[in-house]
């Protein structure tokens, strides 16, 4: 137990010293590295400061909890609640643990006698996925205060909601992100597509339990009076917390199931680190062939070419998803998806774009250090950079709109909104991040603070966008909104000319 | 041209730099020689516009490092000790990018990389993904890169490294053809032979500082030695020390 801590605490120790190097806003600047750096290295002080940023966001969020005594209400916010440290946990540990392995911090380990070292990169990850505890934990303790069984129960399911949002990113990992291709092979773009579908199902399957159950419930009265009113799905299965031993049955289950995912995701993690699987195919190279556009196009080419192929990469991007995924389900339960749903579900997905800074950025491993041998501006690397953070919202978007289309031909006036507002919250993003003074280019320290200033920063920039057409009637509201779009899109490229 | 003048590095207490000071002329081949973590990388990290340094002036083409590193980078053809390439990119792909990056005409980047490709013999790996490359293959690769432009500078940091001996012979005369063509060539090897067939001058430099500088000639008989190998160990002030731990080895076994 003490070695699995004291080889943690270095591989944090070189995590963290890596990303530190190749931040632009410290890298120059003695001082300001070194300081950066000697808080960078300390486990505990990282753990208080992202803590602190969170818990503020935790105890707003516990307001509700405080403020009622409906077990009704308390059930839905404990069920919102305990979705967040599942995604956070699914995030992390997709996204990172590609990017650790990809810095080679477990290249020294390889030669070593270690018979599961991916429990490292377990351990690794978890410390940045606790942090995601303190937006709960104010709930948590009003709960527990409140209705101390209960409030256990919530705790438990929040610990489960982390710990299976840790083993699917680490079963997502290590099925789409170990694997290497040996040859690049027209059958590529497709196996990439089914990889994205896999992809697609491992993040919907708790939407598809919730089907499954309803299926089963409706064809067995056996199981339908012993699910009663819940959804067996989590976070949904959380609303149980007031029926404890209903609750507790759930509970088991899923930890059971969940240990099992976890102990074959990590034995499976580590085989594929210390051998990729090579996926070797027949096929005779083609000469070389130079293709067409610029270094913008070819900086986002380039990245979109990295996240695909390293398709954990890709969960960074798959957010929105998650936070669309319900109201389009609602939505369209009702056998109808209103021009209005879309502009709200536009929106939801331009506001999300922003949850694709982080892994946008992780493209750049020791990469990044031949990138800084070629002469690229720094407003080039911003603009290919959230060009190519927009690119899956826009994808996403489009679905949306195409789908609203089909219900209401008038909804494709919001044509727009589909390319402005992704584009328009990833400017703001990378111009916000890339903010140090000098020309060279690199990759900004982007912690889960910053993360959650960002949402709020690109709340207010399409609250500008969005209100005219909210109160102004179309087609002159809608203009507006547009014009507004438009003109920020502008100001935001001068300024990165500038 | 490159021009050095009282170059510094400081690291928190470590003094990677020390006041160097030396010029690579148009058409030479000047050796930077030193033993590890005598400041060699550090100092052509600086001259390739990545790292900046804490004092003291760098001017490659008359261009100053620290005022426009982008315009040094387009200049310089730079080949670190090792390759930090994409990994899931092909080698294919990764030259489209620097071709694109360095803003080169479609027809000029096919005809330069073909031309290397067949050089260097990576034809076979152009559309391999990088990461599954072997390391000798992944230096080719990156040597390419910087060579694609046609750069009026190069600055390569033990650039042999890895390299198959046919590989190694290639570049050696593609060096000696750049040279012809009038191309400052700074360059870096642990091969001390190499550098006595190809090298016009040389700098050794030690614990940040260039303790000796001239001609192969010039330093033996600086030096009273009577090969490179020799100048080197001397100058460094390794050879007793080699001396008293082969001793020690021998009397250890």
């Amino acid at each position: 137990m003490r070695r699995l801590f004291e080889i943690v605490r270095i591989l944090y120790r070189e995590l963290h010293y890596q990303i530190v190097k190749r931040n632009p806003l410290v890298a120059n600047d003695e001082k300001r590295f070194k300081k950066q750096l000697k808080n960078a290295l300390s486990i505990k002080r990282n753990l208080a400061l992202q803590s602190l940023a969170f818990i503020f966001f935790g105890i707003f969020m516990a307001s509700g909890i405080i403020l009622s005594d409906n077990k009704i209400v308390i059930s839905s916010l404990a069920v919102s609640l305990a979705l967040v440290p599942f995604i956070f946990s699914l995030y992390v540990t997709a996204v990172q643990s590609s990017y650790v392995v990809s810095l080679g911090l477990f290249e020294p380990l390889k030669s070593l006698p270690i018979r599961v070292g991916a429990l490292y990169l377990s351990e690794l990850l978890l410390i940045d996925i606790s942090v995601s505890l303190s937006i709960v934990l104010p709930s948590a303790i009003v709960l527990l205060i409140k209705f101390p069984i209960n409030g256990l129960l919530f705790l438990l399911w929040v610990l489960v909601g982390i710990l299976a949002g840790h083993s699917i990113g680490l079963l997502i990992f290590s099925l789409f992100g170990l694997r290497i291709a040996h040859r690049k092979t027209r059958g590529q773009m497709l196996k990439n597509l089914f990889k994205i579908l896999g992809l697609f199902a491992f993040m919907s399957m708790f939407y598809a339990l919730s089907y499954l159950q309803e299926y089963i419930s409706k064809n067995s009265e056996k199981f339908a009076s012993f699910f009663g009113k819940y959804i067996v799905a989590y976070p949904f299965s959380v609303a149980s917390i007031f029926e404890p031993s209903k609750s507790l049955v759930f509970l088991t289950g899923y930890f059971i199931g969940i240990s099992i995912l976890y102990y074959f995701s990590i034995s499976k993690v580590w085989k594929e680190i210390l051998e990729p699987k090579i996926t070797s195919e027949k096929g005779k190279a083609e000469g070389f062939k130079s293709s067409f556009g610029g270094t913008i196009f070819a900086l986002t080419l380039k990245d979109l070419r990295v996240i695909f192929r390293k398709t954990s990469m890709l969960t960074g991007f798959l957010v929105p998803i998650y936070f669309v995924f319900p109201q389009l389900f609602i939505a369209l339960r009702s056998g109808n998806l209103s021009k209005e749903q879309v502009f709200g579900l536009l929106f939801l997905i331009g506001l999300f774009s922003t949850s694709g800074a982080d892994a946008i950025l992780k493209v750049e491993g020791k990469e990044m250090d031949f990138l800084r041998t070629l002469p690229i501006s720094k407003g080039q690397f911003i603009l290919s950079k959230a060009f190519s953070m927009s690119l899956i919202p826009m994808i996403l978007a489009s679905l949306i709109l195409g789908l609203g289309t089909y219900f209401d031909s008038a909804t494709l006036y919001l044509i727009p909104y589909v390319v402005l507002l992704p584009l328009n919250v990833s400017l703001l993003t990378m111009l916000l991040l890339f903010r140090y003074k000098g020309k060279e280019i690199g990759i900004p320290e982007i912690n889960f603070g910053e993360v959650l200033a960002l949402f709020l920063v690109n709340s207010v920039l399409l609250a500008f966008i969005g209100i005219p057409a909210f109160i102004i009637n179309a087609p002159k509201g809608l203009a507006i909104s547009y014009a507004i779009a438009l003109l920020s899109l502008f100001l935001m490229l001068k300024k990165i000319k500038g | 041209m490159i021009e050095v003048h009282e170059l510094y590095k400081v690291f928190g207490n470590n003094i990677a730099v020390n006041g160097i000071s030396f010029t690579v002329h148009d058409g030479e081949i000047y050796g930077l020689l030193g033993p590890n973590g005598s400041g060699k990388s550090t100092t052509m990290k600086i001259l390739a516009g990545i790292l900046k340094p804490t004092k003291g002036r760098a001017l490659i083409e008359g261009v100053e490092v620290v005022k426009d590193p982008i315009k040094v980078k387009e200049i310089v053809g730079y080949v670190p000790e090792t390759p930090t390439l994409y990994e899931s990119l092909t080698p294919s792909e990764l030259f489209d990018l620097v071709g694109k990056i360095r803003k080169l005409p479609r027809e000029e980047l096919e005809e330069r990389v073909n031309y290397f490709v067949k050089a260097f013999g990576v034809e076979e790996y152009l559309d391999q993904f990088i990461g599954t490359l072997s390391f000798g293959t992944q230096q080719k690769v990156s040597l390419i890169t910087a060579l694609l432009h046609d750069p009026k500078v190069l600055i390569l940091d033990e650039a042999m490294n890895g390299l198959d001996p046919k590989s190694a012979r290639i570049l050696r005369e593609l060096l000696l053809e750049f040279k012809k063509e009038g191309k400052s060539i700074l360059f870096s090897t642990h091969v001390l032979p190499l550098a006595e067939m190809i090298c016009d001058r040389i700098g050794v430099i030690y614990q940040g500082k260039i303790i000796a500088e001239g001609t192969i000639e010039e330093l033996k008989e600086k030096a009273h030695e009577e090969n490179l190998e020799d100048v080197f160990l001397k100058l460094t002030e390794s050879k007793d020390e080699i001396l008293t731990v082969v001793q020690a080895l021998k009397e250890a076994l």
